[in-house]
C-alpha cells in the first residue's frame, strides 16, 4: 500500500508538472513560436528558389543540354528527332530549374525533421519531458506547414510568369512562322533536289550550320523563335527565308546540298517527256538557249545554278545551231535536272528541267526511277510528226530521203503518251490540276512537204490540234483533253533557237512551250519588250 | 556553365526578382493592420 500510494503521488506530481509546463511554458510561446517558425518557412522557399535561379552550385540545376532535349520536349512531327540546337529557356531549362528549387527546399525541410527524430532515438528518455518537445515540434510543424503554403503561392506565380511568357513566345512564333510559310506560299516556293536518283520536292529543307551539324526543321518553335542556338553556339536564323540566305540548304531525302535559291525562290519543275529520238535533248538544249535571250530582251535574265547546269548551258549554245549535233541521252543514269534562275522584274524563279531518256518512259518499270514526275508544275510532250504512222506512210513512197533525214522515234507517239500518262494516274498525280504542253517538234523538216499541207508555221494550237486529228491521233488528242488540266499544242522547231534579232522567240521557236507552262505557274514572261 | 545560351540568365534574373518581390508584398500584406488583427486575434495574442 506504501509503494502503491508513492506511484500514485509520483504520477500526480508529473501530471502536474506536465500541466505547468504546458500553461506556463507552452502556452504562452507557442504563438509567437508558430508566427517565427512560418516566417522562417516562408524565407527558405523564397532563398532557396532565388539560389537556385542565381545559380548557387547547391541548388542550381544542371543545363538542359540539346543532346536530353528529346526526353524533354515534344516528339517531333517528322521522321528525324529533336534538332540538335539549345531550347528556348520557357521549353525545358525552367521546369529543371524549378524542379531543383523545389528538391531542395524538400531536402532541408527533411532535414529538420530527421534532426529532431534522430535526437529522440539518441535519447528516448527525453520523451519524458514531452511537454517541452512540444516546443520544438510546434516550430517545425509551422515552419513545414507555412514552406508548403509558400512554395504553392511562390511556385504557383513563378509558373504564372512562365506561362504568359510562353503564350508570348509562341504568338511571336506563330506570326514569324506564318509570315515565313505565306512568303513562300506566295511565291509557290518549293526545294528541289535536281541530284539524280532523288529528285526529291518539299517545302521546307534541311540547313547545314557551319560547324556540320544538320537542322531539319529550322522554323520558329520551340528551339528558338527568331533565331536559334546551335550545339556549337552559334547563331542560326529560324525562318527559311533567312536561313536560305546564310546557311547551306540540304535535301531531306538524300542530304546533297540543293541548288541555291532553294524552298525560297518560285520552284518550277518541268519534265520534258516522249519516246526515244523524238528530240527532247535537243528542245530542251534550244529552249534554254532561246529562253534565255528573251528574257534578255524583255529585261530579265537567265542563269544556269550549278556546275553542271553551266557546263550544260554552255553545250546547248553549240548544239542550239543548225549544224550543232545532239549526244543520245544516256538511258543507264538517273536525269539530272539542269536548273535556270529566271530573273523577272517581279519574281526571281528557279526551273528546273528534267531530260530522261525516252527508254524510260518506254515501260512503267522503268518509269519508276522518274520520280521528278511526282511533283511538277506542268509537263512538255515531244511529239515527233515523222514517228506518227500516217506521216511516215505519206513519205516512204515518194519521200524516203526526207524520212529517213528526220531520223524518226521509234515508238508512236500515242503509245509513249499512253504509257507515261497511266503511269502518272498509278502514281496518284492529280493530272486535272496540271497543264501539258505538247511541242510538234521537227518544224523546219516538216512544213513544205505534202503530209504538213495546211499547216503553217504560224499555225497556233487549235490547227495544230486539227492537224494531229487529221492524222488519225484523235485518240491520244482527246486523251491528253481528258486527262490534263489546260493541254496547248505547238508547232516547234528545235533547229535554233528561233527568236529575232532582237532576241524575241519567233512562233516555233523551242522556247514557247516552256513559256506557256511558266505563264501557268505563276512566272508569266512578257512575249513583248514593254512599252 | 559553357555554352548556355545567355538569355536563359536574363529568364533567370527576371523570375528571381518576381520572387524577391512577390516576398516583399507578401511581408507588407502581413505586417497590414487588418491582417495583422485578423492574425492575433487567431493566436490568442490579442486580449
Amino acid at each position: 500500500v506504501p509503494q502503491l500510494l508513492g506511484a500514485v503521488a509520483a504520477l500526480a506530481l508529473y501530471a502536474a508538472g506536465c500541466y505547468i509546463a504546458i500553461v506556463y511554458l507552452v502556452g504562452p510561446v507557442w504563438p509567437y513560436l508558430l508566427v517565427g517558425a512560418a516566417g522562417a518557412g516562408v524565407l527558405l522557399v523564397a532563398a532557396v528558389l532565388v539560389a537556385a535561379l542565381l545559380g548557387v552550385p547547391r541548388f542550381a540545376a544542371d543545363p538542359v543540354r540539346p543532346a536530353a532535349l528529346a526526353d524533354r520536349l515534344p516528339a517531333t512531327r517528322t521522321r528525324f528527332p529533336r534538332d540538335p540546337a539549345w531550347a528556348n529557356y520557357l521549353f525545358a531549362q525552367s521546369r529543371a530549374d524549378l524542379r531543383a528549387a523545389a528538391a531542395g527546399t524538400a531536402e532541408l525541410v527533411g532535414r529538420v525533421w530527421r534532426a529532431m527524430v534522430r535526437g529522440v532515438r539518441a535519447e528516448p528518455m527525453a520523451l519524458v519531458l514531452w511537454p517541452v518537445l512540444l516546443i520544438p515540434v510546434i516550430a517545425a510543424a509551422g515552419f513545414t506547414a507555412a514552406a508548403a503554403l509558400a512554395g504553392v503561392l511562390l511556385y504557383g506565380l513563378v509558373a504564372a510568369v512562365l506561362a504568359v511568357a510562353a503564350v508570348g513566345w509562341l504568338a511571336v512564333v506563330g506570326a514569324l512562322r506564318g509570315g515565313d510559310a505565306g512568303v513562300r506560299r506566295l511565291r509557290r516556293a518549293k526545294a528541289t533536289c535536281h541530284h539524280p536518283g532523288c529528285n526529291h520536292r518539299s517545302t521546307l529543307p534541311a540547313f547545314r550550320c557551319a560547324c556540320g551539324r544538320v537542322h531539319h526543321d529550322i522554323r520558329p518553335g520551340l528551339l528558338g523563335a527568331a533565331v536559334r542556338r546551335c550545339e556549337c553556339g552559334r547563331l542560326l536564323p529560324t525562318t527559311v527565308l533567312g536561313a536560305a540566305a546564310t546557311l547551306t540548304a540540304l535535301c531531306q531525302a538524300c542530304g546533297r546540298p540543293l541548288r541555291p535559291g532553294a524552298a525560297v525562290l518560285t520552284d518550277v519543275v518541268l519534265p520534258v517527256f516522249g519516246p526515244a529520238s523524238a528530240g527532247k535533248t535537243r528542245l530542251v538544249l534550244a529552249g534554254m538557249v532561246a529562253l534565255s535571250r528573251h528574257l534578255g530582251a524583255v529585261g530579265g535574265a537567265l542563269d544556269p545554278v550549278g556546275a553542271e547546269s553551266k557546263a550544260t548551258f554552255m553545250d546547248a549554245g553549240e548544239v542550239a545551231r543548225p549544224d550543232g549535233r545532239t549526244t543520245k541521252t544516256d538511258a543507264g543514269q538517273h536525269p539530272a535536272a539542269i536548273t535556270v534562275r529566271l530573273a523577272l522584274a517581279r519574281r526571281t524563279a528557279l526551273l528546273h528541267l528534267f531530260d530522261a531518256a525516252g527508254e524510260l518512259y518506254a515501260d512503267r518499270e522503268q518509269s519508276r526511277e522518274l520520280r521528278f514526275l511526282d511533283d511538277t508544275q506542268g509537263l512538255v510532250f515531244v511529239l515527233d510528226p515523222f514517228s506518227i504512222p500516217a506521216v511516215a506512210d505519206d513519205l516512204r513512197g515518194p519521200l524516203p530521203d526526207h524520212l529517213a533525214a528526220a531520223q524518226p522515234a521509234a515508238e508512236p507517239p500515242e503509245d509513249s503518251y499512253l504509257i507515261t500518262a497511266q503511269w502518272l494516274r498509278d502514281q496518284g498525280a492529280d493530272l486535272a490540276r496540271l497543264p501539258l504542253a505538247v511541242a510538234v517538234v521537227k518544224a523546219d523538216l516538216l512544213l513544205g512537204l505534202p503530209p504538213a499541207a495546211g499547216l503553217t508555221a504560224d499555225a497556233d494550237s487549235a490547227d495544230v490540234e486539227a492537224w494531229l486529228r487529221a492524222k488519225h491521233l484523235d485518240n491520244m488528242v482527246d486523251g491528253a483533253q481528258r486527262d490534263f488540266g489546260a493541254v496547248r499544242f505547238h508547232l516547234v522547231s528545235s533547229l535554233d533557237p528561233g527568236t529575232d534579232v532582237a532576241g524575241l522567240v519567233g512562233p516555233t521557236s523551242p522556247a514557247r512551250p516552256l513559256l506557256w507552262l511558266l505563264g501557268r505557274s505563276g512566272v508569266a514572261v512578257p512575249e513583248v519588250v514593254a512599252g | 556553365v559553357k555554352g548556355v545560351p545567355p538569355h536563359y540568365t536574363a529568364f533567370r534574373v527576371l523570375l528571381a526578382v518576381v520572387v524577391v518581390v512577390a516576398l516583399a508584398v507578401l511581408v507588407m500584406v502581413v505586417a497590414a493592420e487588418p491582417v495583422r488583427m485578423v492574425v492575433e486575434e487567431l493566436l490568442g495574442l490579442r486580449r
